[in-house]
């Protein structure tokens, strides 16, 4: 429907992550606790404050943790995609260098890949960890 | 209002002007079988720097009378004034509100949490934070600002509380059952502790609680509340002297305004 290009690419990743983090931040509204809300109303709190004073910092972990976990499955499906459907991207390298035995161009590109996996989650992971220092 | 008079004059100058008055109030709600009524022609008149203590059974819609007076709720019919003007949204700038346990922000250190009610209305930083550190001090927790909520005890929790709901100097504090979550002796300690900021703050309180003991120790007056639909069945004098001491909790006076508070609601239920 999108082609094999970079348009393909992008949906493939949005599909197959839309409906965790729907269901993430469905969950992430529903642990806004309403005393938290009633106090800061009960302060004069206007709309607006009360959407980033109180909803963004209670959803915060659970929003990082949706892009965590939706990376993940964003970077697997994109080169699995890349592999099987199409002619461009490090996905695709990888898969023909596989195929023409070129093991170490194949072990660098794997090697890469994860390294920038890895680095992303950590990252994200450490943000999460200072944003979520009040959970108990 | 001839009780109120007599005590007035007790109190002296302290107490004249009405804090908070409230008129004809009633509350109907829509439940599942039809409208159920909640609150019934509520009328109450709480004199400037009085502990107004509110009691009554589970569910006789003394909180919802509460939230009705911080404005976080509006009523069915009748009226709420506070210092002579109507509440009919948050102003905070007439009214300071102290929840339930557990209201505090977990994201944020005792301070900040003391600090929110200035932020929200933008106050400078130095001066947000010259009055945290003050109110952090009058409640007694100097020195535990860097805290986070999770980090303190269940009473200093509700001190953090407390202060926050005093930073902005409001003339009227609501509280709403604020130690119904601590055990017996931090909650004897707190009420004792409260008396003490209300004699440093000189503002009037309006308490509520259905611990019959807390009631009679805090207040100069207690309302005692039927069930629902909630109404206003006695108003309870509590002539005992200030400063109170935990050892007039073994007197004969405080058993008997106890107990007559008792059967009042025994005789609602």
């Amino acid at each position: 429907m999108f082609g094999i290009g970079f348009g393909q690419k992008v949906a493939y990743a949005a599909f197959s992550t839309i409906f965790i983090v729907i269901m993430s931040a469905a969950a992430a509204v529903e642990s806004v606790k309403a005393d938290h809300v009633l106090v800061a109303r009960s302060y004069g709190a206007t709309r607006a404050q009360v959407l980033t004073r109180v909803y963004v910092p209670s959803m915060m972990p659970f929003l990082l943790e949706t892009l965590r976990i939706s990376m993940i499955f964003n970077f697997t499906g994109v080169m699995i995609a890349e592999m099987y459907a199409s002619r461009t991207g490090i996905g695709h390298l990888i898969a023909s260098w596989g195929e023409n035995f070129q093991m170490p161009q194949l072990f660098a590109g794997v090697i890469l890949l994860a390294a920038v996996a890895i680095a992303f989650n950590e990252t994200v992971r450490w943000l999460e960890a200072r944003c979520s220092t009040w959970r108990t | 209002m001839q009780h109120l008079a007599n005590v007035s004059e007790l109190r002296g100058a302290k107490a004249h002007a009405a804090a908070i008055e409230v008129a004809g109030l009633s509350h109907v709600y829509a439940g599942r079988e039809g409208q159920v009524p909640a609150l019934e022609d509520i009328a109450l008149t709480v004199g400037a720097g009085r502990f107004v203590v509110i009691v009554g059974p589970s569910g006789c819609g003394k909180t919802s009378l509460l939230m009705m007076m911080a404005g976080l709720r509006n009523q069915t019919s009748g009226t709420i004034l506070c210092a002579g003007r109507p509440i009919d949204a948050p102003d905070p700038d007439r009214v300071g509100v102290v929840f339930q346990e557990a209201s505090l922000f977990p994201w944020l250190t005792a301070l900040d949490n003391i600090e929110f009610p200035l932020s929200i209305r933008h106050a400078p930083r130095e001066e947000r934070r010259r009055r945290a550190n003050a109110m952090l001090e009058l409640v007694g927790l100097q020195g535990f600002g860097g805290r986070y909520p999770h980090e303190l005890s269940g009473g200093m929790k509700q001190r953090v509380s407390i202060a926050r709901g005093l930073v902005q100097d409001p003339p009227v504090l609501l509280m709403d059952e604020p130690f119904a979550a601590l055990d017996e002796q931090t909650r004897m300690t707190m009420g004792h502790e409260l008396l003490r900021i209300w004699s440093q703050t000189a503002k009037t309180v309006v308490f509520v609680t259905h611990s019959l003991t807390e009631a009679v120790y805090l207040a100069d007056e207690v309302l005692v509340m039927s069930a629902r639909p909630g109404r206003i069945i006695d108003r309870v004098d509590i002539t005992l002297p200030r400063p109170r001491t935990y050892e007039m909790m073994a007197t004969d006076v405080f058993g008997r305004l106890r107990e007559r508070i008792w059967q009042q609601i025994r005789k609602a239920t």
